[in-house]
């Protein structure tokens, strides 16, 4: 099946049910470019984005990364940041579509400081890669597997690109520029990589937990309830939205939890789900698997969200049976109850 | 009856004990004259945290207050945030340092260093 990107990337693609398995099982790609790319520069950007973000971040040495996220004074998301340090500046991935707001944020708190901020998302291209085989088809072509929130210049198809693995320990990131964004596409393909199709990455990502803006999180959730305290520090002092989650933390006051949940059968985010006729949650994202059952995420009532346990889908017979999420797992400190 | 609010006036002012704090500040770092620089940065738990500087002269660009013989700088985005503001000094164990009052301030964290507008 021939197709055609975001990113003008062509080229083969595996059916929807193939390029799931390869995601979760085998090595699988998918193009991720419709995700906003910043490059962040200048001596004051990391002190800016240490005091306007939840994570520590005085010193990201090269090479290394981190989650954040930029919040609202009673902090509320106004997205979620990966920053990973290359020569010479920073590499920001924000959500879908956020890059302008992410962009705006900062500069509304920039005073004199000396940052730039450039939106790279249209002239390069970002291709995502998970599974088991992943390490392996990477080293076919001589690149490294990295820890958890690194990332390195690399060289694919002799074009230029970076490798960036995730805080998860789940995904690798491939950016290059969108010209050479085919060569290294055909390269990963032909070292073994699966590509997938966007329906396979949504089933994939609910599969897995990935939180997304404006469905796991946004300006009507605070960070911990969608589980992102890996981009947390709690002992790096005063940032903007500190004093709430500060509070929330102390008191023990968040009401909700995201979790994973196994659908009986369909529901649509926003379907409210119950226990013992009681409002119990909310459904965020639901994808298709390819075996036909449902995956979906949920933001729970802190009570209700026990892995096992089993809540109504409000106005129907269907049932959601809960799960912890990977991705949350894998991010959160382990102290995290 | 009817009651008029007084309109905010749009300049930065300074108490008699700020000053004087200010000029001993001036003193303590070995000069004669300089400039309270006060501004803004992003940052602290409400978003916005004021931030106090001694400074050898003002900026071209900055708006420039004379209150009770002290020179006060302030650049053009900051003083959109602290137009109308009072800077106070609050001494003694207990006190709190330079303190202000900020009427764009519509909320201000524990420590009283952030707010927000």
């Amino acid at each position: 099946m021939a197709w055609t990107h975001a990113s003008g990337v062509r080229g083969h693609m595996a059916g929807a049910a193939e390029g799931y398995a390869a995601l979760a099982n085998g090595a699988g790609m998918a193009d991720r470019s419709e995700t906003g790319r910043l490059r962040i520069v200048g001596k004051d950007a990391l002190d800016l984005l240490n005091r306007l973000s939840t994570n520590k971040l005085e010193a990201l040495p090269p090479g290394h990364a981190r989650l954040t996220v930029l919040a609202s004074p009673n902090a509320r998301p106004i997205d979620l940041l990966a920053l990973g340090a290359v020569d010479g500046g920073m590499l920001c991935l924000t959500s879908v579509g956020r890059q302008q707001a992410a962009i705006d944020w900062l500069d509304t708190f920039t005073f004199g400081e000396e940052i730039v901020v450039e939106d790279v998302t249209a002239p390069t291209a970002q291709f995502a890669l998970a599974g088991p085989r992943v390490p392996a088809a990477l080293a076919d072509i001589g690149l490294p597997a990295l820890e958890r929130d690194r990332l390195a210049p690399v060289t694919i198809a002799d074009c230029p690109a970076t490798l960036w693995r995730d805080a998860s320990g789940l995904l690798w990131h491939v950016i290059a520029g969108a010209p050479q964004a085919d060569a290294v596409w055909d390269a990963l393909v032909a070292a073994g990589v699966t590509p997938a199709p966007p329906e396979a990455w949504e089933a994939f990502r609910v599969a897995i937990g990935l939180p997304m803006y404006g469905r796991e999180f946004g300006d009507d959730t605070n960070p911990l309830e969608s589980r992102l305290m890996g981009a947390i520090s709690e002992d790096k002092g005063c940032y903007t939205g500190q004093e709430v989650i500060a509070r929330l933390i102390t008191y023990k006051k968040v009401q909700r939890r995201l979790m994973a949940a196994t659908l009986s059968g369909q529901a649509a985010p926003g379907a409210a789900l119950v226990a013992d006729g009681q409002p119990a949650g909310v459904v965020t994202s639901v994808a298709p698997r390819p075996d036909g059952t449902m995956a979906a995420l949920a933001l729970v009532r802190v009570a209700k969200a026990r892995p096992g346990h089993m809540l109504a889908v409000e106005g129907s017979s269907v049932i959601a049976t809960l799960a912890e999420p990977r991705y949350a797992l894998a991010t959160e400190p382990p102290d995290v109850g | 009856m009817t009651t008029q609010t007084q309109p905010q006036p749009l300049t930065i002012s300074i108490t008699d004990a700020a000053a004087k704090h200010v000029r001993q500040f001036i003193q303590n770092a070995g000069k004669e004259t300089g400039v309270l620089r006060v501004a803004v940065k992003g940052g602290g738990c409400s978003g916005l945290t004021y931030v106090l500087d001694i400074a050898e002269i003002a900026a071209e660009t900055d708006k420039v207050i004379v209150d009770k013989g002290v020179t006060i700088a302030v650049d053009k985005k900051s003083y959109v945030f602290l137009a109308g503001t009072e800077l106070d000094y609050s001494g003694g164990l207990n006190g709190k340092g330079f303190t202000f009052q900020n009427p764009n301030a519509k909320k201000a964290c524990g420590c009283g260093t952030s707010f927000a507008v």
